[in-house]
């Protein structure tokens, strides 16, 4: 399991590039992430909702209520410009975090 | 042994959610919004699990309680829910506010209504009595629809006939269209009664600076909710 620190930092991300796919609802992006992450991330509602909401004040994505299966109303977001701009963004520190710590734990032999 | 209540699983969804309104500081939009994950939840559970009591236990352990639930959006959206709670009231004002533009109208009718089964010297003394039955007729008939509407409303909001996050929500995304419509409406309402007062010579206003006034009052709650909606909900740093 990953730790509430590293979860805390990776949702926006996460959230951005699931919507990326398509437009999707809280318990559905809470699903999927556990099904990618093989059940390593659970995302809690108390700090999913909230970040949803704070998202769509950011102006990252955009909310509206559509009926979905089973005939029940579900609140669904979407990504919009600003937030394809951020996940770029995040992207860029993801990767470069990432080549970073590669570099670091797997030094590539010094050819000097 | 008592026998033991049979569990129905809405009437306990029912419970859960005046216990999240209880907090006072998650808008009918949120609530909505964890109601709908709580049903999904329960829904998922109960492939596996054999009762629904036992489904809504587990799923509503797992959303958290709702004191940690309002906590969390408290940090989240320190704005965003007074920002709700005052769109909703001032569509609630607005709405009673078309509907009160009836009032005089429904007097005016009423009162033709009464004078046609009158002889003329009844209606003579019904009309010039210092005490005529319309004094009080329209301020009774105030009191009524708004009794009327407030039972009526809250009936429907109970029982979920009507959705106010929905509406709210379809309002905040079309604020434009909302003001529009708003506008229309009130000014419409406006019309309709000064115009069925002065087809049945009902007393006139005063003097004409009370147009303006009843005009400009009109249109004043339809823009301050236009501009409410269009305000965009503050941004927090970082």
């Amino acid at each position: 399991m990953l730790s509430k620190e590293l979860i805390a930092a990776s949702t926006k991300p996460l959230v951005l590039s699931i919507l990326t796919r398509g437009e999707s609802y809280g318990y559905a992006l809470s699903l999927e992430i556990k099904r990618l992450s093989g059940g390593q991330i659970e995302w809690s509602e108390g700090m999913l909702y909230p970040l949803l909401h704070r998202m769509e004040d950011e102006a990252l994505i955009e909310s509206f209520w559509q009926e979905g299966l089973g005939g029940r109303d579900r609140k669904y977001y979407r990504i919009v410009r600003a937030g394809k701009r951020a996940l770029q963004t995040h992207k860029q520190q993801w990767t470069m975090l990432n080549n970073l710590l590669n570099n670091l734990w797997n030094p590539i032999p010094n050819s000097n | 042994m008592e026998p033991h209540p049979k569990f129905e699983l809405n009437e306990a969804v029912a419970g859960w959610r005046n216990a999240l309104a209880s907090t006072g500081s998650l808008s009918f939009d949120i609530m909505r919004e964890l109601e709908e994950h709580l049903r999904d939840s329960i829904s998922r559970l109960t492939a596996a699990e054999p009762t629904e009591e036992e489904a809504f236990l587990i799923a509503t352990r797992r959303v958290g309680s709702p004191a940690a639930l309002a906590a969390e959006f408290r940090r989240a959206k320190p704005y965003g829910v007074w920002v709700n709670w005052a769109t909703a009231v001032l569509l609630g004002v607005q709405a009673a506010n078309f509907l009160l533009q009836l009032v005089p109208v429904a007097a005016a009718l009423l009162q033709v209504a009464v004078l046609r089964l009158l002889t003329p010297i009844q209606a003579g003394r019904f009309l010039h009595q210092p005490f005529s039955p319309m004094m009080w007729l329209s301020p009774l008939l105030y009191v009524l629809i708004v009794q009327l509407l407030l039972s009526l409303c809250w009936r429907m909001v109970r029982n979920r006939d009507i959705d106010v996050a929905a509406w709210l929500f379809k309002a905040r995304q079309h604020p434009w269209k909302t003001g529009v419509l708003l506008v229309g409406l009130s000014f419409g309402l406006y019309l309709v009664r000064i115009v069925t007062q002065l087809v049945l010579g009902q007393p006139h206003f005063p003097f004409w600076p009370i147009y303006v006034y009843a005009f400009a009052s009109s249109l004043y709650l339809p823009l301050t909710v236009v501009w409410l909606l269009h305000r965009r909900l503050p941004q927090r740093a970082g």
